[in-house]
């Protein structure tokens, strides 16, 4: 009798041993490949390193303390701000009328659809580059036979347009993903909510401020978080659009700690940079999510 | 109220306002797919150029059509190899995310010990947001004193570790609003845990699994500043990469570029033509959940 008591005992050991034995790969890849590169930045970020020697001192808030003094860093992070601020304006603008363009066409829906997701599959880099070309070759020639001189001499190297532009093309690459996300959405909505409206006479734009919109709230909130967010990790596409400049015009602050960690041999200041950013997306994801969740219930 | 809606309906029909609002839909998202396209027409026409009307006359159509371009760039960019690389580091980082993260969150969502499971997926959601950039330092030189830079290996791992939090919040998500008797069923059968998970409830995750594949896949594809740092040596790039270097190494000239970009971009295409639904469908899934 004890003997069988042992051994259930033991058989479900066991059990719970396999049970965390098939959950340690997935921790395990977790714990080395984003927990431990997170704190190891933390701690970096309060030394002196430069990424190569052996040894390196802490030196505590240093690297903090003279960011918030650094106007070769402030630039950076201002131009991040304005360029995810007017990037959700823009992708949710333009995402939320194409969806309804879409949906409200009569025939093609798909092929519209299909044709306006297109930019979404390409690598940014690749938009970057192209779009470049463009601005220097295709739309400067343009811009000659026109006569607009801006526009003739290249919009991305002027210091005032170049990034506005970095967010049109933005717009361009990325507004068809945020358009199928609200297309999702507009899915959602059930069909007796508009005929009851169209009953009571509610059409056309009305129909759209206090039917439609309301109801989209949960397709609005993730894509304005998702907007804001990917705004602020954006590297790739500005890089190979403009590499940052002309001067320093349209860098963004993840260009920034790339090039302290690895060029300017920074390694400490970088990371610390690194640490500030996650803290800005944490707070701002964290807003929204609450300002967004309660627009959300009072919808309902 | 039936044959009134319906009367609504064909009115509407015949209305010219009705008409004329449609031609207009119509006619603006027309004009968006032109702006959609018109980078996609000035890469094909640049392509076929040779390399003066390339700079000269960008936006004219081609004198004479330069096919030899597209032989000269995917010679020039050693196409097949860089193909062959993203391929394999792109499946192989999707097979360890779908192996790995699959039987972790079934345990989460179906262990006895709840709490302690809890505690862990909640460790796994806090890792969602953390960008890239906090961590590239310390990873990099992770990935030097593992001997894992430089090598494909290291790039899988790193994808599969990386990936870990969204697809278990995803699959858990999933596997929690799985009825209950269906593994009861299974148990009563006196399955192990790793049949049962193999044989009834990975078939059952197909639809979520087909949104994790497809958000990974591109994501990984398209990656750039991961490659970029890690993979030196031109046996070891990515299509990102060739993309990246391609116009330096070939002097500037457009036109090869182009005809280079154009060939790395048609297994995007076919791919999301092919896919078009569940890529569709899995970004709102995956967005709506996240």
């Amino acid at each position: 009798m004890k003997d069988n008591q042992a051994r259930v005992k033991q058989n479900r050991r066991n059990a719970a041993l396999v049970e965390f034995m098939l959950v340690l790969p997935a921790l395990l890849l977790y714990f080395v490949f984003v927990v431990y590169p997170l704190f190891g930045g933390i701690f970096y970020s309060l030394t002196d390193w430069d990424g190569i020697r052996k040894t390196f001192n802490f030196i505590g808030l240093k690297n903090y303390i003279d960011i918030i003094h650094d106007s070769y860093v402030l630039g950076p992070l201002k131009n991040t701000f304005i360029y995810a601020f007017f990037n959700t304006i823009f992708l949710n603008i333009l995402g939320l009328l194409m969806a309804i363009g879409a949906e409200s066409v009569r025939r093609g829906r798909n092929i519209f659809r299909a044709l306006l997701y297109i930019p979404s599959v390409l690598s940014a880099i690749l938009v970057g580059f192209v779009f470049n070309f463009i601005f220097d070759k295709s739309l400067g020639t343009l811009g000659k036979q026109l006569g607009i001189q801006v526009m003739a001499n290249n919009l991305l190297g002027s210091k005032s347009f170049a990034l506005a532009m970095g967010i049109l093309v933005t717009s361009w690459k990325s507004a068809g993903w945020y358009m199928v996300v609200y297309i999702a959405g507009l899915h959602n909505i059930d069909q007796s909510l508009y005929d009851a409206a169209s009953v009571d006479g509610v059409t056309g734009w009305k129909r759209f401020w206090y039917v439609t919109f309301p109801l989209l709230a949960p397709s609005f909130t993730i894509n304005m978080v998702l907007a804001v967010e990917r705004s602020f990790k954006q590297y790739d596409l500005l890089y190979a659009l403009t590499g940052g400049g002309p001067g320093r015009a349209s860098e963004l602050i993840s260009m920034t700690i790339y090039n302290e960690s690895f060029t300017n041999k920074r390694a400490g200041y970088g990371t610390a940079l690194g640490v500030i950013l996650f803290l800005i997306i944490v707070a701002i994801t964290l807003f929204q999510m609450k300002v967004l969740r309660k627009r959300e219930e009072d919808a309902r | 109220m039936r044959v009134k809606k319906n009367n609504d309906i064909v009115m509407n029909k015949r209305s010219p306002r009705r008409v004329v609002s449609d031609v207009m839909t119509t006619l603006i998202m027309s004009v968006l797919v032109l702006i959609i396209l018109y980078p996609f027409i000035v890469m094909l026409l640049v392509s076929l150029k040779d390399t003066k009307e390339a700079l000269v006359s960008p936006n004219s159509i081609p004198s004479k059509l330069h096919w030899e371009n597209y032989v000269k760039a995917w010679k020039n960019m050693n196409y097949l190899k860089v193909f062959g690389n993203t391929v394999y580091i792109t499946v192989a980082s999707l097979a360890g995310i779908i192996l790995f993260s699959g039987i972790c969150s079934y345990v989460i969502s179906w262990s006895k010990y709840k709490r302690f499971y809890n505690g862990i997926y909640l460790l796994f959601i806090c890792g969602i947001m953390i960008p890239f950039y906090t961590a590239l330092v310390p990873l990099t030189k992770l990935m030097t004193d593992l001997h894992l830079n430089n090598s494909f290996t290291g790039m899988i791992w790193l994808y599969i570790g990386r990936n870990m939090p969204m697809a278990v919040f995803l699959y858990t998500g999933f596997i929690r609003s799985v009825s209950v008797e269906i593994l009861e069923a299974g148990k009563v059968d006196g399955a192990n845990i790793w049949d049962l998970y193999w044989k009834i409830m990975f078939p059952i995750m197909k639809p979520i699994t087909s949104t994790i594949l497809v958000l990974d896949a591109l994501g990984i594809w398209n990656d750039y500043l991961f490659p970029k740092i890690m993979l030196i040596g031109k046996d070891l790039r990515t299509i990102t990469l060739a993309q990246a270097y391609f116009k330096g190494e070939n002097s500037g000239m457009m036109n090869l570029t182009f005809a280079a970009y154009i060939l790395t971009i048609i297994p995007v295409i076919l791919f999301y033509f092919a896919f078009q639904k569940n890529i569709v469908e899995g970004v709102a899934a995956g967005a709506v959940k996240g």
